[in-house]
């Protein structure tokens, strides 16, 4: 019976690699002591820090039988008051769900038909190791690039990168607020600016939609305003939850910057500006009356639709409640090329209300090094330190490949730790300035989160190689050679996360389970074991990340074990430190080397020759077209949640906004079929005629209409919007996402 | 059916439905030969099933065929029939439920437990047909028999249907005679 | 004097967020498809760019004088010893007459459990332990507030003795404990 030998052999172990126990050793005896201390039913918890989207609230897990059955806000946290939003609360569901990716994968048939093995991290490892040693071989080590959404392992990530001497580390940013990091660079010196919302008496928001793209603390400090008598102004072409919270103005889309300068122009004429302030902390003031001096409320009225009774009216109430107010200074930015300006012009009129580091305005993060000067501080003033320490990386050879940090251009302006993403595909494409020949992504999908997707995807297949880290096989990862399972946020530990706001405040993430799929590993591992493999081990100086967090912590005078127990830590008794909170005259010094505020930019005039914002008037769709809006949903996370069971159930598909009298004209009725043209590319939809939207324009929640076959629930629901948007280049780099027109038609 | 026989049949099951590797795709024509002597199957079956081996002969080749067609039956994404118990059977389907913990505590009452290489979570069909197969050498027949009844059997009613209807080869073939030895003749064996 | 327990929506702080809609469903285990609270959105209204929208949070009323408990042939639905309207699930034998009768909708037959099921203010796992409700205790707008009503001291009391609380349908005569707060609702 010789052809049993193998099965006998196993079952009986005397089989090969078998092993000795018998069966395939998935099953082992156990030990009867460990039988005995079974797990236990009491409910416990965790504290750890949500990462359902990257805003990083505090949150405590509810653990049953070695299971999260519950996310909650950490109780004795003030800034979220205990709660969290929709999706940190699914978060179990994410944890549990049969979908996620649980082995690393190599790529077998063509890229796009979804052809992968399950390999061991080792054969991973190998596979992405020699490929690259190729690349760096035959192109050199700039040949790779590096893209993650901004995130504590980054350093890890990009310790790949530099030990292969490329300059190419790029974040999600160029995607997202930018335009709002260089404006506050430019005028502050660092963008570690926060707004201090719960205690402003009015705020004016171009867009920005707090009660839909949630971030829990900053959702408490609006509604705190609203609650306690203060007026919500919205400027936005559509009716968001949070225009429906204050006073809704429909500007024309792409105006905004011709209104914020009507604002100033009218706090000129009308002296209603905080003259005192500007003269004491600012430098380059009369650059800006001369360029505010024409844009009068009537010229704005012409770009932005807005009745100049109306600007004027908005412009005294607001300057009536200074120096409480806010501006709101945005979050997803880029709508235009020049957006940088109006982020700048947005913090200038907020500056003439002398806004700055006090309650209800603008404030510097209170971090050590701020603190440290005041006396009465300094007992508070701790700082983290680092986890490792790093030998010199080689010096790259050539420079980056989207001209960052090039004194002259505007890429002297572009932040280096971001970089702008949309370059990458360019370079695959045309080879300029050199080509990029192997891409990693790490917690981010450039399928879906950067213009063009089948750009994007033409590109990725022309790669020598593409790999993608992440928790589900994402649009990036179905089209990638190698995908690599990270485990969720609530079973791995990751670096400590600084909140820091108007007082010190750092965080742990810890795991409160031991990882559901066994083969799913923490990023930090995976990019310290890959790196080894690489031979560049010396790059990864420490053992695990309980020694790593401990040397982070033992800096602040901290030990690990307190931080598990309590989940995060501000400095006890500390309040909200603002410099000048008590004596309006108190120094408030900028980050900049003159230590004043930057109305007039001497970096940004050497990078774009405006050192003043200055105005464009960017077109309006012509007849029969629309402008091609995008927004935030607050059930879902960008292009991060779209397939987390409860949350797709929540909102499988999203639908495109059109004004009724548009829809009438086209004969579109609410819930049609309907086809949305940007020209070259097209896109199936579902129309909801609605009175909350200009008529010259459409909207559309992002990160639906998804790609990749592996996540069923997601997979082909909705519109991808950025199938629809080309991918520009805007004046400073980054990605231009929102100056599209389309027409819409029945399908 | 001898025990002995049973725990082969059993663990010939188990490598079939764990992730595809060598020693298994390799041994392919062995468990073929196992299955038709053993257990009732129509000739086209086989034929199926030879075919395949022909095709893919022994290697490198026959484990990628094999991992094109599990990846989507039971791994990754879109799956066409998930591999673990607690989806099918707890509320809820997701992994890790009620069902998880039920045969966990089934595998420790009986000595059992999870290798220390956790590979893999125990109420993974590849698992709990492993566990049977260790069971029966053990010659632990009643524990085995309340396993099959209380756990397999529910089990296989949800997910064989699925595994057959994907038309993937050797995996609907295999679930169509894993079908036809526990829930068709398995009384009679 | 015994407690009653009572919830306010205060709909202007409401954002529609559905925090609470997800809390509920892992903290009672409530099945795929089926909510034992919901936020829906009510409007735009009006024409534009005059117009108005908000959202209402539903969820069982908690009827001080509950037609479900009423038309209950097994005395399954019942009013426990806070005025809370609970269903107890091993006399329920998913008759469907209490999902009739509800004016307000609140109530479904629980796919795993064949019984009856809606919203019991997290009675078991949370308010008989001093907590709040999960839907509460996650709400990110701050809309939603909790308590004994008849304790003067109470939040929920102070919050409405200060404003209007309307009660949904209130021509049936079913004594609800939700307050919604319109003030400030454009």
């Amino acid at each position: 019976m010789k052809r049993r030998d193998f099965l006998k052999g196993a079952l009986y172990g005397t089989g090969g690699t078998m092993i000795a126990l018998g069966g395939f050793g998935t099953l082992t005896k156990l030990d009867p002591k460990k039988a005995a201390a079974a797990e236990q039913d009491a409910l416990s918890t965790v504290f750890s820090t949500c990462e359902m989207c990257t805003s990083r609230c505090t949150v405590a897990l509810k653990v049953k039988n070695g299971k999260v059955v519950k996310a909650e806000g950490h109780p004795n946290d003030t800034s979220t008051g205990g709660s969290i939003c929709a999706r940190g609360n699914a978060a179990p569901s994410l944890l549990y769900d049969p979908e996620r990716i649980k082995k690393p994968m190599i790529r077998t048939g063509e890229r796009g038909d979804g052809k992968f093995k399950e390999v061991s991290w080792d054969e991973a490892y190998s596979y992405i190791t020699e490929k690259l040693k190729n690349v760096q071989k035959q192109y050199g080590g700039e040949a790779l690039a590096v893209t993650s959404r901004v995130n504590p392992n980054d350093i890890f990530f990009r310790s790949l990168a530099r030990a292969m001497g490329s300059p190419n580390m790029f974040s999600h940013e160029a995607t997202c607020p930018m335009t709002r990091t260089v404006a506050l660079e430019a005028t502050f010196g660092n963008p570690y600016i926060g707004a201090d919302y719960g205690n402003a008496k009015y705020i004016i928001t171009n867009g920005r939609n707090f009660f839909e793209g949630i971030h829990v603390p900053m959702v408490k400090g609006v509604m705190k305003s609203i609650s306690n008598g203060g007026k919500l102004v919205v400027l936005d072409p559509r009716f968001s939850v949070t225009a429906a919270k204050g006073e809704w103005v429909p500007i024309k889309g792409a105006t905004d910057l011709a209104f914020i300068m009507a604002m100033a122009n009218v706090m000129i004429s009308e002296n209603l500006y905080d003259k005192e302030f500007i003269a004491q902390y600012s430098v380059g003031f009369d650059k800006w009356v001369e360029a505010v001096k024409d844009k009068t409320p009537a010229w704005a009225e012409q770009e932005t639709g807005i009745p100049k009774d109306k600007i004027v009216q908005i412009t005294r109430d607001f300057a009536k409640a200074k120096p409480n107010c806010l501006l709101e200074y945005g979050w997803r930015t880029p709508w235009t090329g020049n957006d940088y300006q109006l982020r700048r012009a947005i913090m200038i009129v907020n500056m003439m209300m002398g806004n700055w580091e006090v309650p209800g305005g603008y404030f510097r993060k209170k971090g050590a090094a701020l603190l440290k000067p005041y006396p009465e501080l300094q007992q508070y003033a701790k700082s983290l330190g680092g986890g490792m320490v790093q030998p010199a990386f080689p010096k790259p050879v050539k420079g980056r490949i989207d001209g960052t940090g090039v004194k002259g251009t505007p890429g002297q302006v572009i932040p280096v730790p971001d970089g702008a993403v949309g370059q990458i595909p360019e370079s695959i494409l045309t080879g300029k300035p050199y080509p990029i020949k192997a891409w990693m992504v790490y917690r981010f999908n450039p399928v879906i989160s950067m213009p063009e997707s089948e750009r994007v995807i033409e590109a990725i297949k022309k790669l020598d190689l593409m790999v993608t880290c992440d928790v589900y096989m994402t649009d990036a990862a179905y089209y990638s050679d190698v995908v690599l399972p990270e485990c969720t946020y609530m079973e791995r530990y990751d670096p400590m996360i600084d909140n820091t706001g108007l007082t010190p405040k750092f965080q742990i993430r810890q795991p409160a389970v031991s990882v559901v799929y066994p083969d799913t590993k923490p990023a930090w591992q995976i990019f310290k074991e890959l790196g080894e493999k690489m031979g560049y081990g010396q790059y990864f100086p420490f053992k695990d990340m309980e020694e790593y967090l401990t040397k982070q912590l033992a800096a602040a005078g901290l030990t690990l074990a307190e931080m598990k127990e309590k989940g995060f830590w501000v400095p006890p008794g500390m309040k909200p430190f603002f410099m000048r909170g008590k004596d309006p005259k108190a120094p408030a010094p900028t980050a900049t080397a003159d230590q004043k505020i930057q109305i007039f930019s001497e970096e940004l005039e050497e990078a774009t020759k405006q050192g003043i914002p200055e105005y464009k008037h960017y077109p309006q769709p012509e007849n029969g077209k629309f402008r091609f809006i995008q927004g935030k949903v607050a059930v879902h996370t960008n292009a991060g949640t779209h397939n987390v069971p409860v949350l797709n159930e929540l909102m499988p598909t999203n639908t495109l906004w059109i004004n009724s009298v548009s829809a009438g004209k086209l004969g579109i009725k609410e819930g049609d079929s309907i086809i949305i043209s940007a020209g070259k590319y097209e896109h199936k939809g579902i129309a909801k005629v609605t009175e909350g939207i200009r008529p010259d324009s459409v909207f559309t929640y992002h990160g639906f209409g998804r790609i990749s076959p592996k996540m069923t629930r997601a997979y082909g629901k909705g519109i991808n919007d950025n199938k629809l948007i080309p991918n520009e280049l805007g004046e400073i780099g980054n990605v231009v996402s929102s100056t599209t027109f389309v027409t819409v038609r029945k399908a | 059916m001898v025990q002995e026989t049973r725990g082969e049949l059993y663990l010939s099951f188990a490598g079939i439905w764990q992730r595809p590797r060598r020693e298994i795709a390799d041994h392919l024509e062995e468990i073929i030969e196992l299955w038709s002597e053993e257990i009732e199957i129509p000739p086209e079956t086989v034929a199926v099933l030879s075919a395949f081996c022909q095709r893919y002969p022994a290697g490198e080749e026959r484990l990628n065929a094999l991992w094109a067609e599990y990846i989507p039956l039971f791994e990754t994404g879109a799956v066409e029939a998930p591999p673990y118990a607690s989806v099918y059977l707890d509320k809820g389907r997701q992994v890790l439920g009620a069902e998880t913990r039920a045969v966990q505590a089934f595998y420790a009452s009986t000595g059992y437990g999870m290798g220390n290489d956790k590979q893999e979570l125990s109420d993974h069909l590849a698992v709990e047909l492993e566990f049977l197969a260790l069971l029966a050498r053990d010659g632990e027949e009643t524990s085995g028999e309340t396993f099959r009844q209380k756990h397999l059997l529910p089990f296989l009613q949800a997910i064989l249907p699925r595994i057959k209807g994907s038309r993937r080869p050797v995996y609907a073939q295999a679930a169509e005679i894993l079908d036809n030895w526990q829930l068709k003749s398995y009384e009679r064996g | 004097m015994a407690k009653h327990y009572a919830m306010a929506v205060v709909v202007a702080k409401c954002i529609g967020c559905q925090a609470c809609t997800v809390a509920c469903k892992f903290q009672n285990n409530v099945p795929e498809g089926q909510y034992r609270t919901k936020t829906p959105v009510v409007g735009p209204k009006g024409t534009f760019p005059n117009v108005s929208m908000y959202f209402l949070k539903e969820a069982c009323q908690m009827c001080q004088d509950a037609p479900c408990v009423k038309v209950c042939p097994t005395k399954a639905s019942h009013y426990n010893e806070a005025g809370v309207v609970l269903v107890d699930v091993d006399k329920c034998v998913g008759c469907k007459y209490c999902l009739t009768a509800c004016p307000y909708d609140a109530r479904f037959i629980n796919k795993d459990t064949g019984a009856a099921d809606k919203c019991t203010f997290c009675w078991e796992a949370r308010v008989s332990q001093g907590q709040a409700p999960a839907c509460v205790s996650t709400c990110v707008g701050g809309a939603l507030v909790f308590g004994d009503e008849k304790d003067p001291n109470s939040e929920i009391a102070k919050l409405l003795s200060k404003n209007k609380g309307e009660v949904r349908k209130e021509e049936f005569g079913t004594r609800p404990s939700i307050y919604y707060i319109f003030q400030g609702v454009k």
